[in-house]
């Protein structure tokens, strides 16, 4: 950051409309969306300042500095006034509207939070936390965020071994991942990369009649999935 | 990236998202998350604040990295995120022109809304909105300047090399946007700008 930076020198109302848009990120369906269509799932547990897109040092520095410098203030209205405390990163806002789309919900990790009215009561900088809650498995409806991020990691490890089983050409152990991930996490957040592998298995093994049915519920589950129009193109051409 | 289609194969089917099976391409995919976890957020803000709207911002910025997947063996190490905000730059001119947003305002509308209530305290959209209306009046060329300077913290020298221009046209673009900003931030609250 050069000396002349806004957020530096900038008087209360230019720090605080700046501090705005440094705390305007994209949603958590917006992260998972474009982690898969780019063939990658988002790091299981990102550190909170890496996930804003702010990793490196000096950009974790000036974020400190942003929240130094931009704490005690807040726009009210057409006015910029002072706070009461200030926002720390050792201690994340609470997640609130923005997560609650169920949409969103099915998000892996990266969750972006910003602060209500009443959140930002306390703290103009919303910061980011790995956020797999709201996912409707038995065991994250009432554990602490270290057990939800636990069983993400479980999620994600049972996919990725039905992955390898996959890429090595094993139908068997493929299902047999799918399988343990449906009764372990049943609506789990990897749920619509549990059934496409389950796909891919019933396929590999030659049960096109099952692999299209199955594909069929995916797009019936799923229709907006990244995934969709491939599955399309597969029932067009298995039909023939 | 391969762009794997489905497409029944000996009764096999690819999966488009499965990680590619070689050690290199592990390495590349190890890369590339890298690279999207510590810049999606970033450009994605980067697009927004160049005027790309909300309801593009999350397919501009998914192509963004589209892009860079597909170049990432030709991107230097530690050039990854100058590529991306380089390519998020031609993205969001590209919009801009798709979109017919070069016209922009004369009235700073966050500014002369009507006077807020004690209730609305602390609005983020609501700053967010005036900030938007005010770089928006900003010379898309400054503008660009201005948040990747302001937002993002690049340097000047880097945002010369960014975009492809003298280190002085940077300077001289970054110096009238933050004077542009002072200007109409005081005008936003009424002459003040305290």
């Amino acid at each position: 950051m050069d000396d002349e930076c806004l957020l530096r020198t900038g008087s209360d109302r230019e720090r605080a409309l700046l501090a705005a848009g440094i705390a305007d990120i994209p949603t958590e369906e917006s992260v998972r969306a474009a982690s898969i269509a780019i063939g990658i799932l988002p790091s299981v547990q990102p550190p909170a300042i890496e996930s804003a897109g702010l990793g490196r040092s000096a950009r974790a520095r000036w974020m400190k500095l942003a929240a130094n410098v931009i704490a005690p203030i807040a726009i009210v209205g057409g006015s910029v006034v002072a706070l009461h405390g200030a926002w720390s990163p050792s201690r994340p806002l609470p997640a609130t509207g923005s997560v609650a789309r169920a949409e969103a919900a099915r998000a892996p990790a990266i969750a972006t939070t910003l602060p209500s009215d009443d959140d930002a009561r306390s703290s103009t900088i919303p910061t980011l936390s790995t956020n797999v809650e709201a996912a409707p498995t038995p065991i994250a409806a009432t554990d602490g965020p270290k057990r939800k991020v636990d069983t993400f990691n479980a999620q994600v490890a049972l996919i990725d071994r039905a992955r390898a089983r996959a890429a090595a050409g094993d139908a068997g152990g493929t299902l047999q991942a799918v399988d343990e991930y449906d009764h372990r996490f049943p609506g789990g957040l990897l749920s619509e990369e549990a059934l496409l592998l389950r796909v891919e298995a019933v396929a590999m093994r030659g049960g096109r009649d099952s692999a299209a049915a199955l594909a069929k519920r995916f797009l019936i589950e799923y229709p907006r999935s990244v995934h969709a129009e491939r599955l399309r193109t597969y029932l067009e051409r298995s039909s023939h | 990236m391969e762009d794997r289609l489905w497409m029944p194969m000996d009764a096999t089917i690819s999966i488009a998202f499965l990680p590619e099976r070689s050690s290199r391409s592990l390495g590349a995919s190890a890369r590339m998350r890298d690279v999207f976890t510590q810049n999606y957020a970033g450009v994605w803000r980067f697009l927004r604040r160049m005027g790309v709207p909300a309801d593009r911002a999350d397919d501009a910025a998914q192509n963004v990295f589209l892009v860079a997947v597909e170049a990432l063996p030709r991107i230097a190490e530690g050039s990854e995120r100058a590529f991306l905000f380089s390519t998020a730059v031609r993205i969001s001119f590209a919009l801009r022109r798709k979109l017919s947003r070069e016209v922009v305002s004369d009235t700073l509308d966050a500014g002369q809304s009507s006077t807020p209530t004690p209730d609305q305290l602390i609005d983020q959209k609501r700053a967010r909105e005036m900030l938007d209306a005010i770089v928006d009046r900003m010379n898309v060329d400054v503008r660009t300047v201005f948040v990747l300077a302001e937002f993002e913290q690049f340097k000047v020298p880097e945002i010369a090399g960014l975009l492809g221009i003298p280190l002085g046209t940077a300077a001289s673009r970054l110096r009238r946007g933050r004077d542009q900003f002072r200007t109409d931030v005081a005008r936003a609250f009424g002459g003040e700008n305290g």
